[in-house]
C-alpha cells in the first residue's frame, strides 16, 4: 500500500506542476509491475464491449479495438519470442533451461508479477500486456468502466499515467535499455540477443497507436508535445544510462560491463581502413554509447544556461575512449548532474521556436563528430525523424518544406538500414544535405 | 661422405655440444636485446655480406656447406627486406599518421621491427637503414665476427661467442623471431597500433620459415646438426616458446586500479571484431563458458597442451589447468591474471625445456594430429588464431610425416584436404568453426 500512496503523492504533485507548464521530470516512479493489486489479464480488458470491439461506439472516447491493435504489436508476441527458435538459442547459450521459467527474461517479455497478485484470466503466456503499462487493473477497473468516469479518476484509482512523458519514459527504459532496473548483460547479446535501441517519441508512435489524438483526447490529458517527449525521453535515458555506466565502472575488476558500451566501438571489421582527423591518445580503446549523450549536447544548446559550455565539454570527454576509471567516474558525475539541472519547461506555445532549434543543434553537432559510429548514428536519425514530424505536425514548419523533410529522412533511415554496411560518409552528406535545407 | 664434410660434422657436433653446455647461449635475446647485447658493435650491412663468393651468389653453389645465394633470396623473396619500405607505403604512413608520430621511418617504434635498428653511431659506411630486417637483423653485428667468418674453417661456436646470433636453436629463432611476430618487453605491439590500422600478427615459427622463404637447405648435414632436425620437433618447441613469451606478456598487461580495459592485444581479435547480428557462438554440450565473453588468445596454450598430452602427459595436464584459470579468472571478472601468467611462464619454461630434449617420433607425430583433428571435429575450435595455428600444424605434420605413414598419409588427398582448410581460413572475416568442422571430417575419409 505504501507504494501506492507514493506514486499517487508523487503524481499528484507532477500533475500540479504541469498545469500551464511542462512537468518538472521525475525518475523515480512506480512501475506497474511493482505495485501492489491484482492483475486481471487481456481477457478482462479486452472483451468485446470494451476495449475488444471491432468498431468503436458512439460517444466513446476511445478507440475500443485497443487490444486488437495490440494483438498486432510485438509487445504481445513478447512472451512467444521466448519460446521461438532465437529465444530457445539464447537461453541454451546462457546455460538456462528455458525462457518461460526464468526471471530475468520473463521480467520484460511478459507481465511478470507475483502469483499472488494473478487474477483468474491472467496469464503471464499473454507477453506484455496492457497491464504492463497500465498498471493492475485491479485497482480501477470499476471505477473505470463507468461512462462517468474521468481520466483523473482513473489515474487517482491507480491507473499509470502513460500520457506523462517522464512516466513513459521510465516506463519503457525499464524494458528497453540496459540500466540500473534492467540489468541488461552483455552476456545475453553474446548469447543472441538482439541489439537494444531506444527512442522514447520514434517507439512511441511505433507501438502501434491505440489511442488517437483528438480534440477529446487533448481535452481530457492535455496537448500532445512530441518535442516534449522526444526531450524527456533523452534526458531519462542519458540519466540511467549513465547509472548504469557507473554501476559497471565501479564493478570493473578485470573488464567492465560492456552492455554500456558502444557496440560498434569494438563490433567493426578488423580490415576497415582508419583514419581519424585528431590521433587520440586512447586509439583502440572502446567507447561508451554516446547517442543519448550528443542529444543532451543538441539540448544544452537549445535550453542555455551557465552550465552549459561545461556540460558540452564534459559530454565531449566522455564521448572519447576511455579507459581510466576514476577520471570517467567523475565525468559521468558531472555529466549526469548537469543533465538532471537542464531546465526545459517551456510554456507550449515556446516550441514553436524550440523544435526547429533542436533539429539544428542535432545536425550541427552530428556534423562535429569527429566519428559517428552506427549507434550515433541511429539516435541522429531516430531524433531527426521525431522532431521533424512533430513539428511539422504542429505546424511549426512550414508544409512547403514538408517534402523536402521527408525526402531527407528517408535518405537518413536508408543511410542505417543496415549495420554492417553502415558508410559514415554517406551519413554525414546526407545530413549535410539536411543542414542545407534548413 | 668427401673429407672436407667429415671435417665439417665434427666441427658442427663440437658446435653443438658447445651450444648445449655453453650458458652464454643459452640466455634471452629479443631483436633489440641482440643489438644492445653488444654495444660496441657497428653493423656492417648486407653489402657487406654480399659479394659474389660469399653469400651473394647469383644461384645456389656446391663449394661450401651453405648455399651463398642467401642475399639473394632475402632481396628478391624475403618480405623482410621490405620491411622499411612498408613504413613508407600509404597505409604505414597511415598507421603513423593515426598514432600521431609523424614519420613512420623516424619513429623508434616502428623501426625496431621493420629495419636493423641500431643507433647511426654503430651503423658503418655500408649499412642502410632503408635495407628492411636485414642479415644483421637476425645474425647479430657481423663487424664482431666478420673476419673469422670468412674462413670456412671457423668453428661455428667460436663465431658465436664472438655475437653471431644462434639460430640453430629452435628456442633462440623462435625468441627471435616473436620478439617481433609477437611482441615482447622491448617492443610491445599494442591494441592502440593494430587500431591504427597495423595488419594482425599471426606466427609460427615451421610455416613463417617456409615461408620466408628459406635461405638455407634442410640437408643431410642441417637435420644432423639440429640433433636430429625435424619439423614437428621444431613447431613444438616454437609453440612452447609462443606460449611462454605471451605469458610473459600476459605479466604486463595487468591493469593498474585505475585502468578500466586491460591491452587487448592479447585477446582473440575476432570475439570483439564481427559481425553483431550474426550469432557467433553456440555453447556445445556441457560446455561452462560464458557468452559475449572477451576471450584471451590461448592458441599457443592451446597447441602446447596438446603436444604435450602426448610427449609430456603430466605437463599435459598442468597446461590444461592454467588454461582452465585464466578463462575462470576472466569469467568471474576477480581481477588481475598476473599471478596466474607467473605461474604459467614458470611451468612454459619447463614445457619447452622439455621439448626441446625430446625427441618426436612418428607415432608421437601422428597421436599429436589426432589431437588436434579430433578437437576440431568437435567444433571446438572455435577461435580464428586456434584454428590457423592448427592448420599450420596439420599442414607441417602431414608433411613430416613419412609418406607410407598409413595415417593422413601425403598423398594428392591430403593437398587438396589443405587447400579446403586454408580457404577456410582465407576471410577471417567470415571464418566460421562449422566449416572447418566439415573439412575437418574429411580428413577422416583418408584415414580409412
Amino acid at each position: 500500500m505504501k507504494k501506492k500512496i507514493y506514486f499517487l503523492v508523487s503524481f499528484g504533485l507532477s500533475m500540479i506542476v504541469s498545469l500551464n507548464t511542462l512537468a518538472v521530470i521525475s525518475e523515480n516512479h512506480t512501475l506497474p509491475i511493482e505495485m501492489e493489486g491484482k492483475f486481471l489479464g487481456v481477457e478482462t480488458c479486452g472483451s468485446s464491449e470494451c476495449h475488444g470491439s471491432a468498431e468503436r461506439w458512439r460517444n466513446a472516447t476511445v478507440l475500443m479495438k485497443e487490444r486488437l491493435i495490440w494483438n498486432s504489436s510485438r509487445h504481445a508476441s513478447a512472451y512467444d519470442s521466448l519460446k521461438s527458435e532465437l529465444g530457445r538459442k539464447i537461453t541454451r547459450n546462457l546455460g538456462l533451461p528455458n525462457g518461460e521459467n526464468t526471471k530475468q527474461c520473463l521480467s520484460c517479455h511478459s507481465t511478470y508479477v507475483p502469483d499472488s497478485q494473478r487474477g483468474e484470466r491472467f496469464s503471464l503466456t499473454d507477453g506484455v500486456t496492457c497491464e504492463s503499462c497500465h498498471g493492475p487493473g485491479g485497482n480501477f477497473l470499476s471505477t473505470h468502466v463507468y461512462p462517468s468516469s474521468t481520466h483523473e479518476k482513473n489515474l487517482s484509482a491507480g491507473m499509470t499515467p502513460t500520457s506523462e512523458s517522464d512516466y513513459r519514459a521510465n516506463l519503457c527504459l525499464s524494458c528497453h535499455q540496459a540500466n540500473k532496473k534492467n540489468q541488461f548483460k552483455h552476456s545475453y547479446y553474446g548469447a543472441g540477443h538482439p541489439r537494444l535501441r531506444f527512442e522514447l517519441e520514434t517507439y512511441s508512435e511505433n507501438l502501434p497507436y491505440h489511442y488517437r489524438y483528438d480534440s477529446d483526447y487533448e481535452r481530457r490529458k492535455g496537448l500532445v508535445n512530441g518535442i516534449n517527449s522526444w526531450l524527456v525521453g533523452q534526458i531519462l535515458s542519458t540519466i540511467q544510462t549513465l547509472d548504469y555506466l557507473e554501476q559497471a565502472i565501479k564493478q570493473t575488476k578485470f573488464l567492465p560491463e560492456l552492455a554500456s558500451f558502444e557496440c560498434f566501438s569494438c563490433h567493426q571489421n578488423i580490415n576497415k581502413p582508419y583514419s581519424r582527423k585528431n590521433s587520440s591518445s586512447e586509439f583502440g580503446t572502446p567507447s561508451v554509447y554516446s547517442g543519448n549523450l550528443l542529444m543532451i549536447k543538441a539540448i544544452a544548446s537549445t535550453f542555455p544556461d551557465n552550465n552549459s559550455k561545461k556540460l558540452k565539454q564534459l559530454i565531449d570527454e566522455l564521448m572519447l575512449p576511455v579507459s581510466k576509471k576514476q577520471e570517467t567516474l567523475a565525468l559521468i558525475r558531472e555529466i549526469r548532474l548537469l543533465t538532471r539541472q537542464l531546465r526545459i519547461e517551456a510554456p507550449y506555445e515556446e516550441y514553436r521556436q524550440i523544435g526547429p532549434k533542436l533539429i539544428k543543434n542535432i545536425i550541427k553537432y552530428s556534423n562535429q563528430e569527429i566519428e559517428i559510429s552506427y549507434g550515433k548514428a541511429e539516435m541522429i536519425a531516430m531524433s531527426l525523424s521525431s522532431l521533424i514530424t512533430s513539428a511539422s505536425g504542429q505546424g511549426y514548419i512550414e508544409s512547403a518544406s514538408k517534402n523536402l523533410y521527408e525526402n531527407s529522412l528517408d535518405s537518413l533511415y536508408t543511410a542505417v538500414s543496415n549495420s554492417m554496411s553502415f558508410k559514415e560518409e554517406r551519413f554525414k552528406n546526407t545530413l549535410k544535405k539536411l543542414q542545407a535545407k534548413l | 661422405m668427401t673429407r672436407f664434410t667429415k671435417c665439417l660434422n665434427s666441427i658442427v657436433k663440437l658446435t653443438s655440444v658447445v651450444c648445449l653446455f655453453s650458458p652464454l647461449f643459452v640466455q634471452s635475446a629479443s631483436i633489440q636485446k641482440l643489438h644492445t647485447d653488444n654495444p660496441d658493435a657497428n653493423y656492417i650491412g648486407s653489402a657487406s655480406c654480399s659479394s659474389s663468393n660469399c653469400h651473394g651468389a647469383g644461384s645456389i653453389q656446391n663449394q661450401t656447406n651453405v648455399r651463398q645465394n642467401e642475399f639473394n633470396t632475402w632481396f628478391n623473396h624475403d618480405p623482410h627486406a621490405n620491411a622499411y619500405v612498408a613504413l613508407e607505403s600509404t597505409q604505414g604512413k597511415q598507421i603513423a599518421n593515426n598514432l600521431g608520430l609523424g614519420d613512420a621511418t623516424k619513429a623508434q617504434i616502428c623501426l625496431n621491427c621493420h629495419t636493423t635498428n641500431v643507433p647511426v653511431s654503430r651503423q658503418s659506411g655500408r649499412f642502410r637503414a632503408s635495407e628492411g630486417v636485414s642479415c644483421e637483423g637476425c645474425h647479430g653485428p657481423g663487424s664482431l665476427w666478420l673476419s673469422n667468418h670468412s674462413n670456412p674453417n671457423t668453428a661455428r661456436s667460436e663465431l658465436m661467442s664472438q655475437g653471431l646470433y644462434d639460430t640453430w636453436s629452435s628456442t633462440s629463432k623462435a625468441e627471435l623471431c616473436l620478439s617481433c611476430h609477437l611482441g615482447d618487453q622491448n617492443q610491445r605491439i599494442t591494441h592502440k597500433i593494430m587500431a591504427a590500422g597495423h595488419p594482425r600478427l599471426v606466427f609460427e615459427l615451421v610455416t613463417f620459415t617456409d615461408a620466408q622463404p628459406r635461405h638455407y637447405d634442410v640437408d643431410e648435414d642441417y637435420i644432423y646438426r639440429k640433433k636430429p632436425y625435424r619439423q614437428i620437433k621444431e613447431w613444438a618447441v616454437g609453440q612452447a616458446q609462443y606460449g611462454y613469451q605471451f605469458l610473459d606478456l600476459l605479466l604486463d598487461t595487468d591493469k593498474s586500479e585505475n585502468t578500466l580495459f586491460p591491452e587487448l592485444s592479447m585477446y582473440e581479435c575476432h570475439t570483439c571484431h564481427h559481425n553483431p547480428k550474426k550469432i557467433r557462438w553456440n555453447r556445445l554440450d556441457g560446455e561452462k563458458e560464458e557468452p559475449g565473453r572477451i576471450k584471451i588468445n590461448g592458441s599457443s596454450l592451446l597447441i602446447t597442451q596438446l603436444i604435450a598430452n602426448v610427449i609430456a602427459p603430466e605437463y599435459g595436464n598442468r597446461i590444461g589447468q592454467l588454461r582452465a584459470a585464466i578463462r575462470q579468472k576472466t569469467i568471474s571478472n576477480e581481477g588481475n591474471i598476473s599471478e596466474i601468467a607467473a605461474q604459467g611462464k614458470e611451468l612454459f619454461k619447463i614445457v619447452k625445456e622439455t621439448f626441446q630434449s625430446q625427441t618426436i617420433t612418428n607415432e608421437d607425430g601422428i597421436a599429436i594430429l589426432d589431437q588436434i583433428v579430433t578437437i576440431g571435429r568437435k567444433g571446438t575450435l572455435r577461435e580464428l588464431s586456434s584454428a590457423e595455428q592448427s592448420v599450420m600444424a596439420i599442414a607441417l605434420i602431414t608433411k613430416d610425416l613419412p609418406s607410407n605413414s598409413n595415417y593422413f598419409h601425403a598423398s594428392s588427398e591430403i593437398s587438396s584436404v589443405l587447400e579446403g582448410l586454408y580457404k577456410v581460413l582465407s576471410d577471417e572475416n567470415a571464418f566460421s568453426p562449422q566449416r572447418l568442422k566439415n573439412n575437418l571430417k574429411k580428413l577422416k575419409v583418408l584415414e580409412n
